[in-house]
């Protein structure tokens, strides 16, 4: 019994992320943005340390109450989620975009393998290689983890959201992907996808209509807050989870749609 | 070597397919069939349908109309249990130019389904047949075209299947891979039934058991190169260049065979001719009897090819006409 054909594809889709310039050059762009992120807020909450010992040095009665969680780690998690939606596009473009235009997915097709083998390797290899990526922000938790002390909840739960948040968002580019040919246009198409969701969730909020709510459902960033605040939401890990198989669904579609158009 | 033509049920088979994008008809009512122990070739100028026709034959694209049965299962019912007997090559042989020619071929083995067993074995046995042993740790991305080609046509050979499609597969070779590459697949013919794109006729001439002429999407013609360009019993269309004694002297040559196509001064008052007709055995034996009589010298003598080229050009500009 060989290595499934699913994983097969996928380590390919991981190794020639690995093999190229595209996928050091992403892991350089995250890990310098997400790394000054941090530095950033450690300087800010250090900043306020230093006011707050030094109105106690002058005896000014303060109500002021810093947390390393509210300062650091949840504007941080927040920055890593926004972070994701830059960095997925160029992830996803090559996925079936490029596949297509060097006439390499033929050649698959042609192979005795089927249609979600394909998808789903390819989803498989993509993640793969964005939790290469989630590895950075892991060890910023663990600087964090060992430079203070956070309640472990938060960062755990933090950390889980952006796995689904990416597993989500990893699907939808496929999608993009799957129904473009030049990989540019993937990845400026599933950018635009991204924002234009984003900004649906925030119509979204207490006191919102209907339909405003369920703009919240869609929006991959609104989705996150919970998680971003230590709260591991079930709506929120099921709405994750639907639109990863939502979109993996209609990726598969797009590819079939592709055996009619060309 | 005499290919052994298989009398069982064809490997492939297409029955009137029809593609449309919107208005645009890439293939009409396109209908044949493939069988072991021949070379099929698929003809016709760019833009007739060819690679379209290729992408319904593997089960890339899925026809507006008909049917392509391969190894007697339907291709898009029984898509990966059928597509173990095919091997398939496009045009710009797509290979992930990152991988080295040992981990796309390894890869390749997996995706096919290759036994774990036999694996090591196959992929040997491609690796030394496609000569490849020196390009074994190189990455795609920096092998030249020739090298390329083989690479493509080892991963389409890894099942050893009974069916090769090979879409344009001599397009960029220089003489000598294109050379290799013939003897290679009179090498395959009596195993395999092939299918070749191609749009160069002398490939076809060389090659090829029989061909499909396809002009706008449509079958235009089918046969054998020698009964297409008429080499059967009738007449055959030849192309003749002569160096005759003297300008003028063409009248001279027997009453009512062949057209001039041009005349040029040669050397001491000589003219050279060059001529096409189509002429039978009688005919060619009368002519030759008569140049030598006459003082021609012949420069040319073409039959066969230019024939199947002047039914090629006829059908395919007629249609676009």
């Amino acid at each position: 019994m060989g290595v499934p054909k699913t994983l097969i594809i996928a380590g390919r889709e991981f190794r020639g992320f690995l093999r190229m310039p595209l996928g050091y050059v992403l892991l350089a762009v995250y890990a310098l943005v997400s790394g000054m992120a941090l530095v950033t807020l450690l300087f800010l909450f250090h900043d306020q340390l230093q006011r707050l010992a030094q109105q106690a040095m002058m005896a000014t009665p303060s109500q002021a109450v810093i947390d390393v969680q509210l300062s650091v780690l949840t504007p941080y998690l927040f920055n890593t989620a926004a972070l994701l939606l830059f960095i997925v596009p160029f992830l996803t473009m090559r996925a079936f975009a490029e596949e297509k235009r060097s006439r390499s997915l033929e050649v698959l097709v042609s192979y005795p393998l089927s249609a979600w083998q394909i998808v789903l390797g390819k989803f498989l290899g993509v993640y793969a290689f964005m939790l290469l990526l989630l590895a950075i922000t892991a060890g910023h938790l663990a600087i964090l983890a060992a430079v203070s002390t956070p309640e472990i909840l938060p960062v755990v739960g933090g950390f889980a959201g952006l796995l689904l948040l990416g597993a989500a968002l990893v699907a939808i580019g496929l999608f993009i992907s799957s129904l473009t040919v030049g990989q540019v246009e993937a990845a400026v198409l599933t950018l635009g996808l991204f924002l234009v969701l984003v900004m649906a969730g925030e119509m979204a909020g207490p006191g919102a209509t209907m339909l405003q709510s369920v703009m919240g459902y869609v929006s991959p960033l609104y989705q996150y807050q919970g998680f971003g605040r230590g709260v591991l939401a079930f709506d929120a890990v099921l709405s994750y989870a639907a639109a990863t198989l939502l979109y993996l669904a209609l990726t598969l579609r797009g590819v079939d749609l592709l055996k009619w158009r060309g | 070597m005499i290919a052994r033509k298989d009398s069982g049920a064809p490997l492939l088979e297409a029955r009137d397919l029809c593609k449309e994008f919107g208005p645009v008809r890439a293939v009409q009512e396109l209908s044949f069939s493939v069988r072991r122990g021949e070379i099929v070739g698929l003809l016709g100028p760019n833009g007739a349908g060819k690679t379209t026709a290729m992408r319904m034959l593997i089960g890339y694209l899925v026809p507006t109309r008909g049917s392509v049965t391969l190894a007697s299962g339907d291709i898009f019912q029984e898509g990966p249990r059928r597509k173990r007997h095919l091997g398939y090559l496009p045009e710009n042989i797509p290979l992930y130019n990152e991988m080295t020619v040992s981990e796309y071929l390894e890869m390749t083995a997996d995706l096919k389904g290759v036994p774990r067993v036999q694996r090591a074995e196959r992929i040997a046995h491609v690796v030394k047949m496609m000569d490849l042993r020196a390009m074994w740790r190189r990455p795609a991305g920096q092998l030249s075209r020739g090298y390329r080609q083989r690479v493509g046509l080892a991963q389409a050979l890894l099942t050893d299947p009974d069916l090769l499609i090979l879409d344009e597969p001599a397009t960029g070779l220089d003489p000598n891979q294109i050379s290799e590459f013939r003897q290679h697949l009179r090498d395959w013919r009596s195993r395999k039934a092939i299918l070749l794109s191609t749009h160069i006729l002398a490939e076809a001439l060389m090659l090829c058991d029989r061909v499909l002429i396809l002009s706008r999407g449509r079958l235009v013609a089918e046969g054998t190169p020698q009964t297409l360009g008429g080499a059967g019993e009738g007449p055959v269309a030849t192309q003749i260049t002569l160096r005759g004694p003297r300008a003028g002297s063409i009248e001279s040559l027997p009453e009512g065979w062949g057209v001039a196509v041009s005349e040029e001064p040669g050397e001491r008052g000589t003219a050279i001719w060059r001529l096409e007709g189509a002429i039978d055995a009688g005919g060619r034996r009368a002519l030759m009897q008569e140049l030598a009589r006459g003082d021609w010298d012949i420069l040319e003598w073409n039959s066969g090819l230019s024939a199947l080229e002047q039914v090629f050009r006829r059908l395919t500009l007629e249609e676009g006409e």
